[in-house]
């Protein structure tokens, strides 16, 4: 049905597309570490990442664990439901931080103390949405 | 199959079709969007989380989806080329590329503030972020190579090419939220359902179908000139043009 040249450059188009497919696909493989945004707790404790340097700490932010140690100070624990890091930071949180919500912290890690100082602070939201007259009628 | 559709994609009747549809296209856009802006902004309640500025979602998400469906119309043009050197293809090709990069555009900021009063930052390199920065780049690269090259069958090859490589970048950017840790949450609409209330989604469709006209509207006026540039010396467009 196809003529013979126009199959042979489709050919010639599926070759090259499946190459760079397969040269994408190991390049992005290498750069797994380096395109994570954040290290989980659990990333973190298997002592396979550097963190030694300066790096991001998501997870949830534990249920029960906010407090508030003075002023703008804050202490609470970064979860990913297997293990959990303490966090401190001083300064203002945003808006949709709360407990049992997604939070993305860069810092260090003190390992004296085995906390992570956070120097900026994300919210991480999920991807769910409705009404708050709804999500009251659930409670 | 070619014979069949290749009778209806005749550069005269393309041109004809589009200089009926543009206008009309763009203006029952513009006339649909305006109630769907004022449900999307006054009449829906906030959301229990993020409160009212969740409703950026409404222009985000629907310019996401056509960024993505436009990059996969001028890989699919950029193919057709390449394989039958139809020379609409390429009309087509070029028409689209500043669609793209207007909603490209627009996907970024609004995202950044939609950022920045949720997760507190306009701007981070995450993996969805930055595969997004990268089809915007996308988009004026082929902008610059259209500009790069004196005679027509140059560019149009290289443009070609570079559409049905550049392809790749589409699964990348709706797969990252789930290959890495991006500060993007995941996707909302999967084929197992949605996680969006049934009070807030309908108006999703509704929005991007409106968003479609005007982006076809401008589309089909784009096709117009790129067929003029083309194809001045045509006697049948020149009827077409006289009349």
């Amino acid at each position: 049905m196809i003529r013979e040249n126009r199959r042979r450059r489709i050919y010639t188009i599926i070759t090259f597309a499946l190459a760079l497919v397969f040269i994408i696909f190991f390049i992005l493989k290498a750069l797994q570490e380096n395109i994570d945004f954040y290290l989980t707790p659990s990333q973190v404790q298997s002592g396979d990442f550097n963190t030694e340097r300066k790096f991001r700490l998501g997870g949830m932010v534990k249920e029960n664990s906010f407090k508030n140690v003075q002023n703008l100070e804050v202490s609470f624990m970064i979860t990913d439901f297997e293990n959990e890091m303490m966090v401190s930071y001083e300064g203002i949180l945003p808006n949709l931080f709360k407990e049992n919500s997604g939070v993305v912290a860069r810092g260090y890690l003190d390992r004296n103390k085995n906390i992570f100082m956070a120097e900026e602070l994300l919210a991480k939201h999920d991807e769910n949405y409705m009404p708050i007259e709804i999500n009251d009628g659930n409670n | 199959m070619y014979k069949y559709v290749a009778k209806y994609l005749i550069l005269d009747k393309v041109y004809n079709f589009c200089r009926f549809t543009s206008g009309a296209a763009f203006i029952s856009g513009v006339v649909l969007l305006l109630p769907l802006i004022y449900l999307a902004l006054f009449q829906l309640p906030p959301d229990f989380q993020q409160g009212e500025s969740f409703r950026i979602i409404f222009v985000h998400v629907p310019s996401a989806i056509i960024s993505e469906l436009v990059y996969l119309f001028l890989a699919m043009c950029g193919f057709v080329y390449l394989v039958w050197r139809t020379k609409i293809s390429v009309i087509l090709l070029n028409a689209a590329i500043v669609i793209g990069l207007i909603f490209t555009a627009l996907v970024l900021i609004t995202g950044s503030f939609w950022g920045k009063p949720t997760w507190g930052t306009f701007w981070v390199w995450d993996a969805r972020i930055t595969s997004t920065f990268i089809l915007f780049l996308q988009y004026i690269g082929l902008l610059v190579l259209r500009s790069s090259f004196n005679s027509y069958q140059t560019a149009d090859q290289i443009m070609s090419i570079f559409s049905v490589l550049g392809a790749i970048n589409i699964p990348i950017i709706k797969f990252s939220v789930e290959w890495w840790n991006t500060l993007h949450q995941g996707a909302s609409i999967t084929t197992s359902g949605t996680s969006i209330d049934s009070e807030y989604f309908y108006l999703l469709p509704m929005m991007l179908f409106s968003f479609l006209l005007l982006a076809y509207g401008i589309f089909a006026n784009n096709v117009q000139s790129e067929i003029l540039k083309r194809d001045r010396g045509s006697k049948r467009l020149r009827e077409i043009l006289d009349e």
